[in-house]
């Protein structure tokens, strides 16, 4: 049976400002965001690894070594999907939404450098001066995962650091996002793989 | 002169003479043994043969304590099967793989090749969408 046709992309928005896109655009008509721009602004790519990358010397080694371990598990789970998690404290005014979107096209997180529709990657950047946190899927996700998915998951991210420490928090992260992940893949099945641009 | 040879003969009779007391004395003479010798000793009282117990009717265990340690197993069974279904959901078993369908247009967005920047963010402490 075919799945309904009211199957429809995520709506487009600025990773900068969230205006509203009402189709592909090189750069936000509003703002001018581009990756180019974005360049510019953070300049290189910070030394990353595979995983989990802490960048602020937060977690403790042990900590790091099992969050590691259930990213490695993640992947066994879904083999076309990395994700990688990157902790780090960025300069005052600069957005995590940006620089999680610059850091996801620019760094090399996984072996074979994915692309559009082949990259289902994920990554979460955490600013830790700034408090705030962003995650982005890569081009593949997109009509699968919802913002509102992507919202839960940060939620309970926040959740699970209010009474407790980061590494709780990524921890409880990971779970939920392998709950909904598998959720979805299942009714990924049951819709068309093509992603309908809105009109 | 006879005096003193009377009794220098008598001083050398004395001795010999206690010698032989001595000796009389010191003959060991049979006694009774200590004890006697019984090959396959006293023969024992042949044991009385058990009586059987009664049996006592046993005391009911309380209701009460029969549904409490029903509600404790029972409980404890539930654990013990949360905490095995949660094992095998995160440790993967059965290296179960999920998978989703690689879709056929994407829309490509500010010149960038992987991530369009689909996304949500959150200020930590306080839950915030700051896409919406």
């Amino acid at each position: 049976m075919l799945a309904p046709l009211s199957y429809k992309c995520p709506s487009m928005k600025c990773p900068s400002c969230a205006h509203l896109l009402d189709a592909p655009a090189d750069r936000c008509p509003q703002c001018k965001f581009s990756l180019s721009r974005m360049d510019m602004k953070f300049g290189l790519v910070p030394a990353h690894s595979r995983f989990l990358t802490d960048r602020s010397g937060t977690l403790a080694l042990e900590d790091m070594e099992q969050l590691r371990g259930m990213l490695r598990l993640f992947q066994k789970k879904f083999p076309q999907a990395l994700f990688s998690i990157l902790i780090t404290e960025l300069e005052a005014g600069m957005s995590v939404a940006e620089y999680a979107f610059w850091l996801a096209n620019r760094a090399k997180f996984g072996g074979v450098d994915k692309a559009l529709a082949d990259n289902f990657n994920l990554l979460l950047a955490i600013d830790l001066a700034g408090n705030t946190a962003a995650l982005t899927v890569g081009y593949g996700l997109e009509p699968y995962i919802q913002e509102s998915d992507l919202q839960d998951v940060l939620d309970e991210l926040a959740r699970a650091m209010r009474g407790q420490d980061l590494a709780t928090g990524l921890r409880a992260c990971i779970e939920f996002l392998t709950q909904r992940l598998r959720v979805l893949s299942a009714t990924a099945r049951s819709v068309p793989t093509h992603a309908v641009l809105p009109a | 002169m006879q005096r003193i040879a009377l009794y220098s003969f008598l001083l050398l009779l004395l001795p010999v003479s206690g010698t032989r007391a001595q000796d009389a004395i010191a003959t060991p003479t049979p006694s009774a043994p200590l004890f006697e010798e019984r090959p396959f000793g006293p023969r024992p009282l042949e044991t009385p043969t058990p009586m059987r117990k009664i049996k006592e009717p046993d005391k009911p265990i309380p209701v009460g304590w029969i549904i409490g340690g029903a509600a404790i197993i029972a409980l404890g069974a539930a654990i013990f099967l949360w905490g095995s279904a949660r094992q095998w959901h995160s440790s993967n078993l059965f290296d179960r793989q999920y998978r989703f369908p690689r879709p056929t247009k994407v829309a490509v967005r500010f010149g960038a090749k992987r991530c369009g920047g689909h996304m949500a963010s959150v200020r930590l402490g306080r839950s915030k969408t700051k896409n919406s």
